[in-house]
């Protein structure tokens, strides 16, 4: 029994629904922040065993996931950059709190 | 069969860091948990012959994200006390989504045909319909022993992703300046002029 292309898959499914309930259920901004770097993982995966299985004789799959971690790296420094200054102006990371644009 | 436990246990470590990471209450070990987990994907991708990609899993996302999401828990150490609750009202409803959505997903990877029984409760009525039965391919040659050669030649060839590859680089540049700039402690305000009062 050979690892087919659907145990990559499901792992990466598992992986996405676990990061989409953190998103969704966290309060914590850091945390949420954490929850979406896995969901990206889950796209990592994702990318990388269709370029395994599908094309291994192309780069596309592996190029796509190069910019998936630049733009997790981007993502990653100007979220937690925002949390240091909502941090620092107003002493909270709690989401919920953080509603002075909504009214 | 080495290849498949190996599979198991990279996945158990990934798919348990990831549980750890929206579980745990203290924030400091749900960092910690993440950094597991983003160690199981680097060894998901190692697995999948894509060595050079488990490598900037390990140096970008393990070394660089994960220390930065710790040093973010460290500095705002005083609001994120593990005793306060974390989650939020609609953490029942999340996970039930999550949930759902997992169940569609391994619907429709499962390989084999799957029949859904018909559903018939007055007006709604939904007919079987059969899922599945995927050829899911099996891997097939070996990767070429100078893939990380054409990788490289490919991001920066004009024929290729160079474009992209630039466009990456000025998005780092720019989320760089943009995140010192919003992260810098705010200045004071400038002492007011002799006279300024008065005109007030």
């Amino acid at each position: 029994m050979n690892i087919s292309l659907w145990w990559y898959l499901f792992v990466a499914a598992a992986l996405f629904c676990i990061g989409l309930y953190g998103a969704l259920a966290r309060r914590n901004a850091i945390a949420i922040l954490m929850s979406i770097e896995l969901m990206l993982n889950a796209v990592n995966i994702n990318l990388v065993a269709f370029w395994r299985y599908l094309e291994p004789g192309k780069v596309a799959g592996q190029v796509f996931a190069i910019f998936v971690f630049a733009v997790a790296a981007a993502e990653t420094a100007v979220g937690l950059a925002l949390i240091i200054s909502v941090y620092r102006n107003r002493q909270l990371v709690d989401v919920e709190q953080m509603d002075s644009l909504k009214f | 069969m080495v290849e498949q436990i190996v599979f198991f246990i990279f996945t158990a470590i990934t798919l348990l860091g990831a549980l750890g990471v929206v579980i745990q209450r203290n924030l400091f070990r749900a960092a910690l948990s993440l950094m597991a987990s983003l160690f199981g994907v680097a060894g998901l991708f190692g697995l999948m012959e894509a060595g050079f990609l488990a490598m900037m899993q390990v140096f970008v996302y393990a070394g660089g994200i994960a220390v930065l999401i710790i040093f973010t828990v460290m500095l705002t150490r005083r609001v994120t006390d593990p005793d306060t609750p974390q989650n939020n009202t609609q953490a029942a409803g999340a996970a039930l989504l999550a949930l759902l959505l997992l169940g569609v997903l391994a619907l429709v990877l499962w390989p084999d045909s799957i029949t859904t029984p018909e559903v018939n409760l007055g007006r709604l009525h939904v007919n079987e319909i059969t899922l599945g039965d995927v050829p899911w391919p099996e891997r097939e040659a070996d990767v070429d022993p100078d893939n990380l050669t054409i990788l490289g030649k490919a991001l920066v060839d004009a024929e290729g992703y160079v474009i992209p590859f630039e466009v990456a680089s000025v998005l780092l540049l720019v989320a760089m300046v943009g995140g010192v700039y919003i992260a810098y402690p705010p200045r004071k305000a400038p002492a007011q002029e002799p006279g300024a009062e008065e005109i007030a």
